[in-house]
């Protein structure tokens, strides 16, 4: 199973990356060769096998439903790229989304 | 270089202090910069911390790493500094929150000098990938120190701390303490809460300790270990006293060699350190039993499809929205998301994440990744049967010492199988440890051993063992020649 050029794309739409630039071919060779050595795992009989999810037997624990930490949005504003007049603030690109 | 456990003794006797011995680690730093070990220090946050320590000191008053200065992997969150992750994407990130072993490792005195370089978003095996350059191994400057937690190896190794912390999600603790002559561990998945620690495949990753012993692992795992409410997948089950069980005797053990661990793939010095490894437990009184594992090569493949799997639904959070990198192309939401990504990640996260898409796909999800998961159950079976009969499971930890920088960038794939003894115990969920085990033209070879769930205890005891019949964890690299 190979990959190409045109299914690159639609992958890199699907993880919005942007891989349309001159080392497309490149990336192509590489994730193909990912792809081939992972081929093996097909030779595998797995017919009455259930997939492991998670490597330990582990029941969710769960919490008490109590407020545990303090109001932090102080210390998040100060992370955001831009946050001013208690608002964070991103470009206009909402109603342009079609572009 | 002393082990942690004398220079805890020493504060404790009061034949250094905390200030002396923070000075002293702050200018071995200085003088081996250029191993690019660290992201980040900050020497006057450490030297106050250090005052404060000695103070507690004097009165008697220390907690058991009061004064004792080391390094956490920039995975971790910390209050004072950014945790970047090796990452352009999170260079000027700087957590609202710490990571639980963060805060535990604090209250227990330890005094964190700076946050240790990394490949991006832990991927990757020699250290190459990471936003603020490559890393050096101490024994040999053209020689990468092994991934992704390369910077707390090779900062343990270079006498830079004596200890740090590291991640480990298909070896990334292991192989590089194995590259750079030291001891570390990946203990039990849940054993340790991940509380803080960026995400890369949620069911693979733990965090665990480098040291330059097992003895010194026992002392900071103690610290590290024990449920954590905040971390869903932790384990609620008393952690027992490591430092015990390290004298306990190993006379009926049994431990399993696999036959494959020995074979073709592995480098002939390799296997010679570890036939003479085995040679040493069978002096002590062990009994080797050989035994196979019929899904060993499947192990890496089956990691790469779990671990991009994972990758590219964890790292979807990032979008330059909220935190994190913002690329200045903002005409539509899309391209604003699409250049933060593209410009925020480095090649190799990128081709993780595509990889990690297609394998989820529609049309793909049941060949690949339904697939790795159904391998992955038969792996964690034929541990399961191998622990009915042996106590630990021996061989190396890599198939060959450090390589040169470079040399595996432009095999991927090449560059992969650097894990392949290693992945199986992330895939089951198991503890394993690497000790050195010998040198081979001043390059260390090193030893794991595998445990059966929650048994770092008895991985910790057959360590400690030959490290008391051996002395290759006392060597160190001759740093002086090579500054």
């Amino acid at each position: 199973m190979t990959i190409t050029e045109k299914e690159l794309q639609t992958l890199s739409h699907l993880a919005y990356l942007d891989c349309d630039n001159d080392n497309t071919h490149a990336l192509v060779n590489e994730i193909n060769a990912i792809i081939d050595f992972v081929e093996q795992l097909k030779t595998v009989d797995t017919k009455h096998v259930a997939p492991l999810f998670h490597p330990i037997d582990l029941h969710q624990h769960l919490r008490a439903d109590a407020v545990t930490e303090d109001d932090c949005a102080n210390q998040l504003a100060e992370i955001a790229p831009l946050f001013e007049e208690g608002l964070y603030w991103v470009p206009k690109v909402i109603d342009e989304g079609n572009k | 270089m002393k082990s942690l456990k004398t220079l805890i003794s020493a504060l404790k006797q009061k034949e250094i202090s905390s200030v002396e011995l923070v000075e002293e680690q702050l200018a071995q730093l200085k003088q081996h910069h250029h191993l690019n070990a660290f992201i980040v220090s900050d020497a006057e946050y450490a030297l106050k911390q250090a005052h404060e320590a000695d103070k507690l000191l004097q009165k008697n008053k220390g907690n058991v790493l009061t004064g004792i200065p080391m390094a956490h992997k920039d995975i971790f969150c910390t209050p004072h500094f950014k945790t970047t992750c090796g990452s352009k994407m999170l260079a000027d990130f700087q957590s609202p929150y710490q990571a639980t072993i963060v805060e535990k490792l604090h209250t227990a005195g330890a005094i964190t000098l700076g946050k240790t370089n990394m490949d991006e978003f832990a991927m990757g095996s020699a250290n190459e990938h990471s936003y603020f350059g490559p890393v050096k191994n101490p024994w040999d400057l053209t020689r990468v120190p092994g991934g992704s937690s390369g910077g707390s190896a090779a900062a343990v190794a270079a006498g830079l701390v004596p200890f740090a912390t590291g991640s480990d999600t298909g070896g990334s603790i292991r192989q590089p303490a194995a590259f750079c002559g030291i001891s570390g561990m990946k203990p039990t998945y849940g054993l340790v809460s991940r509380y803080g620690m960026v995400a890369f495949a949620s069911s693979l990753d733990q965090a665990g300790p480098f040291a330059r012993s097992a003895e010194d692992l026992a002392i900071v795992l103690q610290v590290m270990a024990g449920f954590d409410p905040r971390d869903s997948t932790s384990f609620n089950r008393p952690v027992p006293n490591y430092a015990t069980s390290l004298n306990k005797p190993i006379k009926p053990l049994r431990i399993g060699l696999p036959r494959a661990f020995l074979s073709g793939q592995v480098d002939a010095h390799v296997q010679d350190a570890i036939q003479e490894a085995i040679a040493v437990f069978v002096k002590a009184g062990a009994k080797i039993i050989e035994i196979d594992f019929p899904y060993q090569p499947y192990w890496v493949p089956c990691y790469y499809v779990i671990a991009c799997a994972e990758a590219s639904s964890n790292l979807s959070r990032y979008d330059g929205l909220r935190y994190g990198y913002r690329s200045k192309q903002q005409h539509s939401i899309r391209e604003l998301i699409t250049a933060s990504r593209s410009e925020g990640f480095g090649d190799e996260v990128k081709r993780r994440i595509l990889t990690g898409t297609y394998v989820l796909s529609a049309g793909y999800f049941d060949a690949y990744y339904l697939q790795a998961l159904k391998i992955r159950h038969l792996i964690k079976n034929e541990f399961q049967s191998a622990f009915k009969q042996v106590d630990v499971i021996l061989g190396p930890t890599t198939p060959t010492s450090a390589f040169k920088l470079g040399e595996k960038i432009t095999d991927r794939v090449q560059g992969y199988l650097a894990d392949v003894f290693t992945v199986a115990a992330n895939l089951a969920g198991l503890p394993a440890l690497s000790i050195p085990a010998g040198f081979n033209q001043n390059l260390p070879v090193g030893m794991q051993l595998i445990g059966n769930y929650f048994a770092e205890d008895t991985l910790l005891n057959c360590a400690h063992h030959f490290q008391q019949m051996t002395d290759w964890h006392q060597r160190t690299p001759n740093l002086e020649k090579k500054s």
